[in-house]
Parts: structure tokens; sequence; C-alpha cells
């Protein structure tokens, strides 16, 4: 289902933005109310509003990645916060005040950095992502975000965008000029995990639909097994969707695919337990990492990682294949290398952008 | 000014309406006969008779108690047939007599953490929240504001045998707020076991954190964990309070963590078999992930360092010791 705000707040500041206007358009039925955010204290917590406001700090940003494990240096596009989805373990639940989808219409302010940045420093690649603080394509539909920027992107010599989603809202995508300057990517999970923690979430059948869709029209794909959950029937399971994922799509369309396995800082832990007591996904086994972070033993990472790794393989064995947050140890195990730094990673990571393109 | 009736009159202690309490301000209450304050103020009232009458309200046919509890109390206990009161006019409405209630109480009570949750309870009826924080807060000695309400509010929901002890303080109260959120059953099966041994205060969160894991995930309840006959065994063993608790946390944390806890198992099991001289330890990477293995080593003397080391010498060529290290 495409989500449809009953009510939409829309900071004065914003009134005459042109994105408003769009997002009113295609939001024929929602209750319009002009007010900052502060003085709607009710709708704080509510994932049927949708709030209107402008990007008052940076759009641009380095992704808060972590301390101690390999990260690979990605640079985030803050167009949104929330989503209209309620995944169980998402991060987002303790790092945000509040849960209210919300929209940064003030864009023109966005396309400004982003020339700054790609013309200040020409010879650096941009690899950019929408998909950090909210889901990339959840709202296309209202906002047709997706048209501006990815005609936007398929000019730019040194930059890629990456939409990052779970859902099948792609139809803005279709008849783009996108000169394989966007790679769509999906993130992808057992379907149990689908079913049970990714509330409101397309199955994964629907998003390997859209994703078969976007490649047809030529657009570069990737996607994300992040997290990975351990589960009873996990080995199954994580199977089921590598092979399904790889009779939709062709793996030489496919730039990279991340590995995660579940992790949480613990104050996600109580958030969980009230809001999604039927979850169970915390009460497996978890220390707490180098970075703080509550993670599965070496021992479980690399028995999944290995798993799903050979999996993959089976299918596509020269996709590029890395860790998100994850020990040198781990790579060294299950990938049989390990990229010397973050900027490494990088570098490896920014090579499958500009295959091909 | 509360229309208090100058007058003294006798009420019958049995006519005063004990169901309802309405403006009863301290919690909670210690209604044992044997209790010391209740048995020194009966002897007080022996040999001296009331000094003060109580306070009461009648409303119809109820007659309700504003201040002196205790005394009323102690007065039944003595086997009194009635009791001197003051009269408060029936007009005053609740919010009225429970002010008058509150502020006589204040005069000359600390109140203890039940009695300030029940209060901002009891004033959050008649009153904003936000008057409850700034008007009554700095009165009650909390800091004025929201969370302090949420959190301090929620406390009289306890059971009574859980408020009682925390009123004493021989609780922690940021453990009553982890016990508020489980439901009164498991609660109270809880706060029965951690009272049960001398665990310290953070093992009592641990513990806590233990149990509801293990019983969520493998959907057991409480009273069937905390009743597995390994626990009940323990606790029923004439072996020191100590040792039992260092147990049962060692059984909870085995049942909670089986892989970590089989990861040390099997390394204490080969280091073990290395025949460590004393004052050698060798401890493995934290979790078994992080780090790398730490050698501790005590010695007293020269001669006694040199045989250490040549200890150390040997693990080298030690297909034990590579067996221990290797699989990490």
């Amino acid at each position: 289902m495409k989500f449809q705000p009953q009510k939409i707040i829309i900071s004065p500041e914003v009134k005459n933005a042109p994105m408003v206007k769009t997002i009113l358009h295609n939001c024929p039925t929602a209750s319009i109310k002009y007010t900052t955010i502060d003085h709607e204290p009710a709708c704080l917590h509510q994932k049927n509003v949708l709030l209107l406001t402008q990007n008052k700090g940076n759009f641009y940003k380095p992704c808060p990645g972590t301390i101690s494990y390999l990260c690979c240096l990605y640079k985030i596009l803050n167009i949104g916060v929330n989503c209209p989805l309620s995944c169980s373990y998402c991060i987002l639940q303790a790092y945000l005040e509040h849960s209210i989808p919300t929209v940064h219409v003030n864009i023109e302010k966005m396309i400004e950095e982003l020339d700054g940045r790609f013309d200040q420093y020409p010879s650096r690649v941009f690899r950019i992502g929408t998909g950090e603080f909210t889901d990339s394509l959840a709202f296309d539909h209202l906002t047709e975000f997706s048209k501006m920027l990815i005609p936007y992107f398929a000019l730019k010599d040194n930059a890629f965008l990456e939409l990052k989603t779970k859902t099948d809202i792609i139809d803005n995508l279709g008849n783009l000029d996108h000169r394989q300057k966007t790679v769509v990517s999906w993130s992808l999970n057992a379907s149990r995990i689908v079913r049970e923690e990714e509330h409101n979430a397309p199955s994964v059948d629907r998003r390997l639909l859209a994703a078969k869709k976007c490649q047809d029209w030529g657009y570069k794909l990737a996607f994300h097994f992040d997290p990975i959950i351990f589960f009873p029937g996990w080995e199954i399971e994580y199977q089921d969707v590598i092979d399904e994922l790889f009779s939709m799509v062709n793996p030489s369309r496919v730039v990279w695919i991340s590995l995660g396995c579940f992790r949480y800082i613990p104050k996600l832990k109580p958030i969980i337990q009230e809001k999604f007591s039927e979850s169970r996904i915390i009460y497996e086994e978890f220390i707490r990492g180098l970075d703080g972070k509550m993670r599965y033993l070496e021992v479980i990472r690399e028995q999944m990682y290995s798993q799903l790794i050979s999996r993959i393989r089976k299918h596509a064995p020269n996709v590029f294949l890395y860790f998100c947050m994850e020990s040198p140890k781990i790579w060294q195990k299950c990938l049989g290398f390990c990229p010397a730094n973050n900027g490494e990673l990088q570098s490896l990571l920014n090579e499958q952008c500009l295959k091909g393109s | 000014m509360i229309p208090l009736s100058n007058k003294v009159i006798l009420v019958k202690l049995d006519e005063i309406n004990f169901e309802s309490q309405p403006f009863i301000v301290s919690s909670p209450h210690d209604t044992n006969k044997n209790s010391d304050s209740l048995k020194h103020l009966g002897e007080s009232i022996k040999k001296y008779g009331l000094l003060s009458p109580v306070i009461i309200q009648k409303k119809g046919n109820s007659i309700f108690l504003v201040h002196g509890l205790n005394r009323v109390l102690a007065c039944r206990f003595l086997g009194m047939a009635d009791i001197a009161c003051q009269e408060i006019s029936a007009h005053v409405d609740q919010q009225g007599v429970y002010l008058f209630s509150l502020c006589i109480f204040l005069s000359h009570h600390k109140p203890n953490i039940i009695e300030k949750s029940k209060i901002i309870n009891r004033l959050s009826s008649f009153f904003s929240e936000e008057r409850v924080i700034q008007e009554y807060f700095p009165l009650l000695g909390l800091p004025p504001n929201k969370k302090v309400f949420f959190r301090v509010s929620q406390l009289s929901c306890l059971e009574k045998e859980i408020a009682y002890d925390l009123a004493k303080g021989s609780i922690n109260e940021e453990l009553a707020l982890k016990l508020l959120k489980f439901s009164s059953s498991e609660r109270l099966a809880l706060y029965r076991f951690l009272q049960s041994l001398p665990f310290t205060v953070s093992q009592q969160f641990e513990l806590v954190e233990y149990i509801n894991d293990i019983a969520r995930r493998d959907e057991v309840d409480f009273h069937d964990l905390l009743n597995h006959p390994f626990l009940v065994n323990i606790l029923t063993r004439d072996i020191d309070e100590k040792k039992k608790a260092h147990m049962v946390k060692g059984f909870l944390r085995k049942k909670r963590y089986p892989k970590l806890t089989a990861l040390e198992d099997d390394f204490l099991k080969k280091k073990k078999k290395l025949s460590f001289p004393e004052k050698v330890t060798l401890h493995p990477p934290d979790n078994f992930e992080h780090g790398n293995f730490r050698f501790e080593i005590k010695f007293f003397d020269s001669l006694d360092f040199e045989k250490k080391i040549q200890f150390l010498n040997k693990l080298l060529t030690s297909d034990k010791f590579h067996s221990l290290i290797s699989h990490q």
C-alpha cells in the first residue's frame, strides 16, 4: 500500500515551496495544517501524518558509520526523516525524538549544496544515498523527488546516487534519463523477517518485481542484506531469498550487495520491547561491540555471512560484496580479503559505480 | 481557611470508613498491630490518653478520616470504642480537604517516594500536570520536570509488598521502575526471587534482564523459569547464601547466553589442561572477539620469574596451547 497521509503539517516557512504544491496535489484527501510541529505534539509519533518542513542543517553529510569497524564512507543526502514503514529493528527509533514521517522540501538549498561540493572537488567521486534517515522511495509518489534528483545526477560527471528502498514505488523512475548514474537498491530480508518485523513493507516478491522493472529500464541495481537476523530456520529462508533474487535479476546488473548482521544500540532494546512486544529478535545472544552496539557473537556472524556469501557466489561469482560495519577479521574470514582502511573500501565501491558508466 | 470545628466530638471507631481513604497521605500504612511505631503510640495513648484529636469529615452516611490514621489504628488495637475527633465541614469539597490534609502532612513529614507518587497522582486528579509540577514538586523536593513526573507517578502502582520496601529504601528505585514493566504476577515473582538471596543491586538488574529475556525467547512463564528444578535445588541447599547467589546467577547467565558460556567453558577446559603455574593467568579476548589474549604473571623473586618465563617459552611448542588460542 502506498502511503497516503491523513494529515499534512506544513511548516509556515515552506508553504510556498514548489514541492509542497506537488505533494498537496498528490494528497487530495489529506487535511492540511500550516503550523510548526511544536504546536502539534500529539502527532509526534503518528505514522499517518506527514510533516513538510525545511532542513535547517546540511542536506549533504557523511554517514555516521561506526567506530572501530570498517565503514564505506558513504555520503548521505538528508531529504527527510522517518518513513511510513514500521520496522521493529529501525535504529531511527532510538536516534530521533519523533517518528513522524518528514520530508525536507527546501530542495533549492540541497541543489546549491550539491553543486558546491561537486564543483569544489571535480576529481572526487561522490557516492551519495538518500536512504539513511528515511526510505528513498517511500514518499516518491507524493514528492516526485526522483523526477528531479535522477536527471540532476545524470548530468554530473563525478557523482552517483543510490536510492535505497524496501518499497516498490518506482513508477516515477520509468521514463527518466538516468544515464546509469543512479543505482536503485533494495533492502532484502528473509520472508519471515519481512512478515514479522518489517511492518507495512512490501513482500520480497514485490521488491524484486520492482527491481526487475528498474533493470529493464537500464538502471544499475544493488541489494542490501541488512540486518541479517538469526532465527530458527534462517539458513533456508535466506537461501530462498537469494535464489529468488537471482531468478529475477541479472547478476551483471548488480553493482554491489552489502551484508550486515543485526546490531543495535542498547537504547533500542526497551523501545522494541515496548512498541513491538511480539518481536523476539532482541532475545538472541548479543555481545557489546567495540562501538557500543550489541552484536551477535563473532562465530554466529561468521557462520551467517559465510552461508549467505556462498549462496550469492553460486549465482553471481563476480558480484562485489561488502560488509557494513564489520571487523577486519570477519572480512578476511568470510570474503578472503580486507580493505586496508575505510578509504580503500570507499574506492572499491566507487569503482563499481564507474564500471560501465 | 478550612472550616475546621473547634468542638471535639467522640466518634465510634467502627463508624470510620476504612475502605475508602481519599484524604490519607501517608503510605504505605503499617497496619501490623505489632509494628514498633503502633506499639509505641498505643503505649503512649494508654499512659497519657489521646493528646490531640484526629480530623474527620462526615459526608452522607460516611465518616472519612482526614488526618490521624496511626492514632486511629492504635486506638483500635487498644480495643477502644470511640475516638476524639475534630470535624471539617461537609461543605468543603474533596480538593479542599485533600490539600488541607497534605498541608498538615508535609508540615511534619518528609514524604517517602511512594507517598510522593500517590500525592502526585492525587493532585493530578485536581490540577493540570503543569500545575502539579510547578506548584507542588518543590514542596515534595522533586525537580520540576515532566520526566520526573512520569517516573515518580508510576510508582504508586507497585504492590504493597514492593512499595513498602521501596519506601523504606531497601530496594533501588531504578529497579522498582524496571519491575513496573511487567505484569503484577510477574513482578511479584521476580521481586520475591530477588529478595531470596543477597544479590547486589547490579546483579539484581542483570538477573531481571536475564529472566525477562529467557522467558520471552523461550516463551516460558516467569514462575516456571524461577521454579526450575536447578534453581529450587540451589535455593534449598544448606550452603552459604552468597555462594547460592553466585550459582543462581551463573545458571541464569548460562541459560541466557548458551553460546558465549560454551566458548568460556571450552576455553577454561583447554586452559586447565596446560597446568599453568600459580599466579600465571591467560585471559581470552573480550567476548572472544575484541582485542588480544592477555597474560597476567605475578612473581615474587627472580627465580620465580625465570620459572614462569620458561613455562611460557614451552607454550610456544605446545599443541594444546595453539589449540587454545587458534579457534578464536
